[in-house]
């Protein structure tokens, strides 16, 4: 008996076989050619049919996604806010009840730890989602505050609902509340009985929802959902077709895009909100906060860093982990994610570059593409155009109702 | 609300010396203590029947020159010890060994020879010990501290002992992470000189002599020793209160306003600026500076509210390591005690139960497990009582005992007996009248110096005095420099960079800090 709780409620990031989530099974089904790998201790899936027809789904129909391996912290207390508005850089006072924030964390330098989402429940009651493990960080924070921090991640598990036609299937599914239901809001309701937290958010750019529940509800649920979507394309789908969309949308991952300030090695890998392009996350007009002192500091030090941009480059040919050179012979930085964006048929990706002042710089900006031909390699020189993010915009998005298919 | 330019926390040697400095430069300084007097843990206290004396800080040890000079404290009674400070290292079976003073000038009761190689062992340890002699009185070059000043003193420091030819710099890059055993084993072979240059280099901190990095204990003391005021110890009796007399005297005549039986509750900070402080009675004051002599450890997890701090910075401070390790034993004697050959004991020596390395290594061994040491090492120092209390004529002997772990795996009611005991017993096979002649004792054991003296964990150095907590990682590197995160808070007790016994630096490196960074 007490090997078995033991087992229960032991770490599984490092342990092998990978832990799997209650979706487990469901997704299993679906995959015909399938790919997985370890997202934070769970077997996920990269590939489970198709990559092409799984990102599609996401912009023509609707994607099921399973997100159940995100950490989940709940905070719960009298302090909860006031310890949230030491932990991240926005202020929690100015988000609402029933309201999801994007956020991020900073240590004591002011650079970022990592990003992730904020779920006001209540007024003294929260949900922080991240890519990254901070439970041990979250604590030494809480000292002093009367605050309750619980790792929710293994006992609750998540679908994300992405697509035009994705607000269709929930009420397909009786989910009352889903027209009034604005970008970035949240509410309490039930399917068949089991109770869930639906909220209007998503890591594709596209309308959609992303749906939190009890392990013991999961199975129940996602039969459910799968029946609604049958005439509505729904596609389960894995994380190759979300990076897809994510990047079109031009959100960032830490350990991908930028290197989490606790995982660098290297001094100079280091970001502070401002070079992420997320400065105007940071309130600076209230009280105390972690790395507000260095984040003030490096605002009256003028120095250049490494920031990330946006760029669409000429041609086709894939430009994943390329230099980008400066009058093509100067290096000023590399791509970290890149794709044939299908929506904006483009080249597009996005690159941490460390340009200075100087805007002259901008107008004759090179990458440098080794493409594959059939066994024989052709070095390129493509012309790069920094644009302002996201590369694709989309009306659904932000439609409120949404439109019924 | 009373505004001043500057409160110190703690009445401690370091905080008078702060307040003293600060106070002579023009500034309003307000000095809160929470107990009843000056002193900090070198405080008198009334021990027996009104007779007062240091219940902690009576072993003799050197004040800074620095300080001395800095403060002018020459005008005020300093008591010394004129002819030095001798060692007798007891042993039961072999005859007890005279250690001169100056650590081990002469040494009687050892062989030609093994005097022989503890003289060149000697001269090494004191060339080496240049390594703290000019750093203790700068500010740690650091995150914060990068002036040309301190850095050039660095480099001064590096090529002192380089010019000291390149056999002896080797020799000091060999030997500096090096433990003590491996050390005076190479060269030595009376046991019991071996156990108390042993006792030596780890009363105080947590490590034994087989520990590595245990050798840079011996050197950070013989450091203390050559930067000492005339190289001089304080008297036996009576030292350490001349020396805090005088340091309360100078802060007096300077202005300082002193408010005792006040503890801090908190400090006002507002947005990482300090404003004032809040006494456990409700009062309020508020000021532009702020010093805290009292441990790092009580100003930022009692004082600052926690919220208010970077998490980082709270991570490094609870990761401090801060329990106390050493005891002290009071005892009154109806009067000297004989030792075993008739010969009375000298009130101007140091008496040393260190019979041998592995003496000291096993009782370390047992603070390690949190047990009771099995025959504890000690030093004692015995002065005559010459107050007018009933107790005039009577001799108190001080005991300085190793290795007492701060939380006892046992219930420390039970085995506080026991420990004197064992004390006792020892000092009894040389000196068979000791016990007849004891009229009153009392043990302060690690967790009750806590409670009694408002220092977290007890320790004498506030936190440990170890290779990763010296110089610009004391007591972490972003607090070297004396400031802190907070604007107008600056921290200058023993948690700082030098520290040790009453040394007094800190708080003169501290108050040159804030003299520099901070307007009135």
């Amino acid at each position: 008996m007490i090997k078995s709780k033991e087992r229960k409620d032991r770490d599984t990031t490092f342990s092998k076989p990978l832990f799997r989530s209650p979706f487990y099974d469901f997704f299993a089904a679906q995959e015909t050619e399938g790919h997985w790998y370890n997202w934070n201790g769970y077997k996920s899936p990269t590939i489970l049919s198709d990559e092409e027809l799984e990102y599609f789904s996401i912009r023509s129909t609707c994607s099921v996604f399973d997100i159940t391996p995100l950490n989940k912290y709940r905070i719960i207390g009298p302090q909860a806010e006031d310890f949230l508005n030491k932990l991240t850089v926005r202020d929690v006072a100015k988000q609402n009840v029933a309201t999801v924030k994007y956020t991020l964390w900073c240590d004591q330098e002011g650079f970022v730890i990592d990003d992730g989402t904020l779920f006001r429940i209540s007024d003294n009651d929260f949900r922080l989602c991240s890519q990254e493990k901070h439970l041990p960080w979250l604590i030494d924070t809480s000292c002093g505050f009367d605050v309750e921090i619980i790792d929710e991640t293994k006992h609750f598990c998540g679908i994300s609902l992405q697509g035009p036609t994705s607000a269709s299937i929930l009420r397909l599914l009786g989910v009352n509340g889903i027209d009034n239901l604005k970008p970035f809001h949240l509410f309490q309701t039930k399917i068949s009985n089991m109770p869930i937290m639906i909220s209007r958010t998503g890591f594709t750019g596209d309308l959609g929802y992303e749906i939190f529940m009890k392990n013991n509800a999961a199975n129940e649920i996602i039969e459910k959902v799968w029946a609604a979507g049958t005439n509505h394309g729904l596609t389960a789908i894995g994380y190759n077709a979300l990076n897809m969309a994510r990047i079109e949308a031009g959100f960032i991952v830490a350990n991908i895009d930028f290197i989490s300030s606790d995982h660098a090695i290297r001094a100079n890998r280091c970001r502070r909100p401002e070079d992420l392009g997320l400065g105007w996350l940071v309130d600076l007009n209230k009280g105390f906060f972690n790395g507000k002192k260095a984040i003030v500091n490096s605002k009256l030090a003028n120095g250049t860093a490494f920031k990330i941009y946006a760029l669409e480059i000429d041609g086709k040919e894939p430009v994943e982990g390329s230099i980008i050179y400066y009058n093509k012979k100067d290096e000023v930085g590399t791509v970290t994610s890149a794709i044939w964006s299908p929506v904006a048929k483009k080249s597009i990706a996005l690159a941490q570059l460390e340009l200075g002042p100087s805007k002259s710089i901008l107008e004759n900006l090179w990458v440098e593409i080794y493409a594959l031909k059939e066994l024989q390699y052709y070095k390129l020189m493509k012309k790069v155009t920094i644009v302002k993010p996201p590369f694709i915009n989309l009306a659904r998005r932000f439609a409120c109702p949404p439109v019924n298919y | 609300m009373k505004s001043y330019d500057v409160i110190v926390i703690g009445a401690g040697h370091n905080g008078l010396i702060v307040a003293s400095k600060l106070a002579a430069s023009g500034r309003s300084v307000l000095l809160l203590e929470a107990s009843e007097t000056y002193g900090g843990m070198a405080r008198s206290e009334v021990l027996f029947e009104g007779f007062q004396a240091p219940e902690l800080a009576s072993n003799a040890v050197g004040i800074s020159k620095d300080v001395v000079k800095d403060l002018g404290l020459n005008k005020y009674e300093l008591l010394f010890n004129e002819d030095g400070l001798k060692t007798v290292g007891l042993s039961l079976e072999n005859d007890s060994i005279i250690f001169g003073s100056d650590f081990g000038k002469n040494v009687k009761g050892i062989r030609e020879d093994e005097f022989k190689r503890w003289k060149e062992l000697r001269k090494k340890f004191f060339n080496q010990s240049h390594l703290f002699q000019k750093l203790a009185s700068q500010i740690p070059v650091g995150r914060n501290q990068k002036t040309f000043g301190s850095k050039a003193n660095l480099i001064v420091t590096a090529a002192k002992l380089r010019l000291q030819g390149k056999e002896q710099f080797q020799e000091l890059l060999r030997m500096i992470t090096m433990c003590t055993a491996d050390l005076v084993e190479e060269e030595l072979e009376t046991s019991s000189l071996k156990g108390l240059i042993s006792f030596d280099s780890t009363l105080g901190i947590k490590l034994g002599p087989r520990s590595p990095t245990s050798y840079l204990g011996l050197l950070y003391k013989l450091s203390q020793m050559k930067s000492s005021y005339e190289e001089k110890s304080l008297s036996i009796s009576g030292g350490v209160t001349s020396f805090i007399n005088a340091l309360f005297k100078s802060a007096e005549e300077n202005g300082v306003d002193f408010v005792f039986k006040s503890k801090v509750s908190s400090l006002t900070i507002l947005d990482s600026v300090a404003k004032g402080v809040k006494l456990e009675n409700g009062v309020e004051y508020s000021a532009k500076t702020i010093v805290s002599s009292i441990s790092p450890v009580n100003t930022f997890l009692d004082l600052v509210d926690l919220k208010n701090l970077e998490t980082d910075l709270t991570r490094r401070i609870k990761a401090l390591r801060y329990s106390g390790n050493t005891s002290k034993l009071n005892i009154i004697l109806e009067d000297l005690p004989k030792l075993n050959g008739c010969q009375n004991l000298d009130t101007n020596c140091r008496y040393l139960y260190a019979p041998s390395l592995e003496s000291v290594e096993s009782n370390f061994n047992f603070l390690k497990y949190n047990q009771l040491p099995a025959d504890p090492n000690f030093e004692m120092y015995f002065s005559e009582i010459t107050s007018e209390s009933s107790l005039n004529g009577a001799v108190m002997a001080s005991i300085c005992i190793q290795n007492t772990p701060y939380s006892l795996k046992d219930d420390w009611k039970k085995s506080k007996e026991v420990l004197m005991n064992k004390v006792i017993s020892t000092i009894q096979k040389w000196a068979p009248e000791f016990k007849k002649s004891i009229l009153y004792k009392s043990l302060l054991l690690p967790h009750e110096t806590e409670k009694k003296y408002f220092v977290a964990g007890g320790h004498w150095h506030h936190n440990e005095l170890q290779i990763d907590s010296l110089y610009s990682l004391r007591p972490t590197f972003d607090l070297s420099d004396y400031s802190t995160p907070i604007d107008g808070l600056f921290i200058c007790g023993a948690g700082t960079h030098p520290g040790g016994n009453l040394f007094g630096l800190s708080g003169l490196n501290a108050a040159k800090k804030i003299l520099r960074e901070s307007s009135k």
